[in-house]
């Protein structure tokens, strides 16, 4: 199991997520994911409420993986909501979708996300998605500071 | 129905006819103008006895005022109209609706002094609408004079009543218009986003099969055959021209709403970027040629792009097996219209296919020989048609194509 970096995944569809952690392993690289399977338990973990508040066991992310189309609490939502807290906004944001509708790519953009991926149907570009990920955002990108004091 | 409402509308009905034969006794009463000797009393006299309404009035501010509130036709003696009195009148008759032309009639005493007074009288000029009669005239002659005058009036209220009806229509038209373009707009703007959604949602389950039949080719290598590696690879073939299949039709549905934002494009810059930079079409760079420098022209950007790279990909694409593309494109100018074309020489189009071309989901070959998806060519149809232009193709088959789209010219500012 890779360790590393921790990626937190808002991702409602159990499915794409398993894809997903089937990518970062073939891909080999040093990533670990955490899964909030809704917008609401999303905000819970980045809050640190209840069970969350134990950051040694639920520690912030490097980076957030958003997806959009989640039911009750959208990865709108999610979105503006980070952005206006005051060191969580600094987590990097990349609002992960099915859609490639202009008006959702800009609007994503417009609340703030630093990336906005399209989900791929090819499970090998998912492979190279993930390693462009890491090298770029946890590697390359400087990491913002977003732990208190 | 019951009494009660039964009894309100006969009271509604009885209404309107009382108020209508008040207006008729008002639109047909003669005003009557003649303060000296007894003419206004004969006259009153004589047209009461035809069934008329005659309202004698004092002077020419009470018959004017009267005439606005409404009237059939006018009787004056000459004696009454003063220079100062007639510009009143003149005035009150300028100002009626433009379906008015009240009948006037003048009794006069004829003679040299009557000559004079016809010259004076004149000045009611053309638009009035004028009858002389001569002292002294018999009964019978005033009546027919006003039997004459009433019958027009009568003409003009109908002029004033259809005039209002069409109003009616007109107004009631609007409306009907109104409210089927409110209608027709939120049909179509539901079906647009039904439409988006399907194609949208259809990419989940793609993903699915396209990703597990990944996944067995990868993990279940050694217990596949040939066979069954074979198979897997169709499946992952097909979702991925599903896919394609997708993203061409919410391409194309995109294009639906309404006209595009059209700017100033260098035609030129945007064909090189789309030579150099897009992946199936750069490998082909070195025979792809662009004449001279291609103009601008009016469109807009996002769409002139999607067009010639659809119509680029194609002239690269239809080629005979082992042929290398050679493409060239070039531009014409068409009086106010810029032509770009896109010439190739590969394998032509008949004639009798080259409409059907641009229809949407139109193939001439099967997937194993040139693939896609056969929108291509329909977005392009579309794109140009919302640019206000035009597109077509000059072919032969086995003898290369070119196609051509025409946009107008941008206007030059002096």
């Amino acid at each position: 199991m890779p360790h590393g970096e921790l990626i937190l995944v808002a991702e409602d569809s159990a499915e794409d997520y398993f894809f997903l952690e089937r990518a970062i392993q073939r891909a080999n690289v040093p990533l670990t994911l955490h899964r909030c399977a809704d917008g609401e338990e999303t905000k819970q973990y980045l809050s640190g409420v209840g069970d969350y508040a134990n950051r040694q066991r639920f520690p912030l992310p490097a980076l957030l993986l958003l997806d959009l189309n989640m039911p009750r609490v959208t990865g709108f939502e999610v979105l503006s909501w980070i952005k206006e807290q005051p060191l969580l906004k600094r987590i990097p944001v990349i609002t992960f979708t099915s859609s490639s509708l202009r008006a959702d790519i800009d609007r994503s953009f417009d609340l703030g996300s630093s990336s906005h991926v399209v989900k791929p149907v090819n499970a090998q570009e998912l492979e190279d998605i993930v390693k462009a990920i890491h090298k770029w955002w946890l590697t390359i990108s400087s990491k913002p500071g977003i732990e208190q004091g | 129905m019951n009494s009660r409402s039964q009894q309100q509308e006969t009271q509604q009905v009885r209404q309107s006819a009382m108020s209508q034969s008040v207006d008729s006794l008002q639109e047909n009463c003669i005003l009557i103008l003649a303060p000296t000797g007894n003419d206004a009393r004969h006259s009153a006299e004589f047209l009461t006895r035809a069934s008329f309404q005659p309202v004698v009035c004092r002077d020419m501010f009470d018959l004017c005022d009267r005439v606005e509130k409404g009237c059939g036709a006018i009787l004056l003696a000459e004696e009454a109209i003063g220079s100062a009195s007639v510009n009143v009148l003149i005035d009150t008759l300028s100002r009626q609706p433009s379906w008015s032309d009240l009948p006037v009639t003048i009794i006069t005493s004829g003679g040299e002094a009557g000559q004079t007074r016809l010259r004076q009288l004149n000045i009611f000029g053309p638009g009035g609408n004028i009858l002389l009669l001569e002292r002294p005239f018999r009964p019978g002659t005033l009546v027919s004079a006003f039997a004459m005058a009433l019958r027009s009036r009568q003409r003009q209220y109908q002029v004033r009543d259809l005039l209002a009806d069409r109003e009616q229509t007109a107004a009631r038209l609007e409306q009907t218009v109104a409210a089927r373009t409110t209608d027709l707009r939120e049909t179509v703007s539901e079906l647009e986003a039904f439409s988006y959604s399907v194609t949208h949602d259809m990419r989940g389950p793609l993903r699915s099969i396209a990703s597990y039949a990944q996944f067995l080719t990868t993990d279940y290598a050694d217990k596949l055959d040939d066979v069954g590696k074979h198979f897997l690879q169709r499946v992952r073939d097909g979702a991925s021209r599903m896919d394609r299949l997708i993203q061409d039709v919410l391409n194309y549905s995109r294009l639906s709403r309404g006209a595009l934002g059209l700017e100033i494009v260098n035609s030129d810059k945007l064909v090189r970027d789309i030579v150099t930079e897009y992946p199936n079409i750069q490998i082909h760079e070195h025979n792809i040629s662009v004449d001279g420098t291609l103009p601008h022209v009016l469109a807009n950007p996002a769409a002139l792009t999607q067009c010639l790279s659809n119509l680029l990909n194609n002239a690269v694409k239809f080629v005979r097996p082992g042929d290398n593309p050679q493409v060239r494109v070039y531009s014409e100018m068409k009086d106010d219209y810029v032509r770009l074309l896109v010439e190739d020489q590969g394998i032509g189009i008949a004639k009798h296919y080259q409409t059907q071309i641009f229809g949407p989901f139109s193939r001439l070959h099967d997937d194993k020989t040139y693939e896609g998806t056969g929108i291509g060519l329909a977005i392009v149809k579309r794109a140009v048609h919302r640019m206000n232009g035009r597109v077509g193709v000059e072919s032969e088959a086995g003898k290369g194509s070119t196609f051509w789209i025409e946009l107008p010219c941008p206007k030059t500012e002096a």
